[in-house]
């Protein structure tokens, strides 16, 4: 029975009958979000929206691993729906490009839960602001060499939104964050962080308001609280 | 004044703002964010909020890779 060892753990013990009702929409599908997907998947998900308009380049296999040599130069949306079937051909799998403003209504229809893991601020930008405007539940997991952070954010419960706020509260509307590098076993921690996370949240444990910092090397993980900043273009007071 | 600044006592004028700090340091506030004795402090709040004694304050650089 596939899910026999998860249903072992306490507060587990139906989360895969839960999961299997569930739609998720994930931005990314690279380092953590490819990884993330796949044990989401192995845990029970069904239903997923996964967008992401790259192709896949050698310098992405040592550590996205959906995708393999033979993969070099495909849609890594398609590749990603590929190896989610095969792990449980019962998924259904809709494939976008790049989210917009424009179409991340439609990307985010019906989800329970949206996950940015893309790999750009620009982007964790928009999926912030359209999550809160669509009342979007969201799951922000994000990596750059052995720094890791981890937060969600309850959109869809206004108290949750003027106690903790939003992306932007922490991180500015000017974030400007270094390219630094990354390895595979620093992206996968994180991947599995933002997938233990998700399942958590499923499975009833309030997951929101705090910040998780992540030192993949001295493995040490701070956790803040999120707070609003009244200010904020996205979520603060507007008159 | 002193202050724990990531772990570390350090020594700051009183009356000194986080975004003074900052810059004494030449820390560019566009790729980090903050936080106060476990609480994030707003970006925009960075220019008005005044460093205490005593204060736990946490600097740290986002990251946004995927």
């Amino acid at each position: 029975m596939r899910y026999a060892r998860q249903r072992l753990i306490p507060g587990f013990e139906n989360l895969d009958e839960i999961l299997k009702t569930k739609k998720v929409a994930v931005i990314g599908s690279g380092g953590i979000g490819g990884l993330c997907l796949y044990m989401l998947t192995g845990a029970g998900l069904l239903h997923v929206t996964v967008a992401d308009d790259d192709t896949i380049e050698d310098s992405n296999l040592h550590r996205q691993v959906l995708f393999c040599e033979e993969d070099l130069g495909a849609s890594k949306s398609a590749c990603c729906k590929r190896e989610l079937k095969k792990l449980d051909s019962r998924i259904t799998v809709r494939c976008f490009g790049r989210v917009t403003s424009e179409n991340f209504e439609d990307f985010s229809k019906d989800a329970d839960l949206v996950m940015d893991l893309s790999d750009n601020v620009a982007t964790r930008q928009l999926a912030s602001a359209m999550c809160f405007k669509f009342k979007k539940d969201l799951i922000h997991c994000s990596v750059a060499a052995s720094s890791g952070m981890l937060c969600a954010f309850r959109f869809s419960d206004p108290e949750y939104t003027r106690r903790f706020g939003c992306y932007a509260c922490f991180a500015g509307a000017d974030a400007k964050p270094a390219f630094r590098g990354i390895t595979g076993p620093w992206a996968g921690t994180m991947a599995c962080a933002a997938a233990s996370l998700a399942m958590d949240h499923f499975a009833g444990k309030d997951i929101f308001g705090k910040l998780w910092l992540y030192d993949l090397e001295t493995r040490n993980i701070r956790t803040l609280n999120l707070k609003r900043d009244v200010h904020c273009t996205v979520c603060g007071d507007h008159e | 004044m002193q202050i724990i600044y990531n772990h570390e006592t350090v020594e700051v004028p009183e009356g000194q703002t986080l975004k003074d700090f900052l810059a004494a340091r030449g820390v560019a506030t566009y790729g980090c964010a903050a936080a106060c004795n476990e609480e994030i402090i707003p970006k925009t709040m960075w220019e008005s909020f005044t460093l205490k004694e005593g204060m736990k304050l946490d600097v740290f650089s986002l990251v946004a890779g995927g």
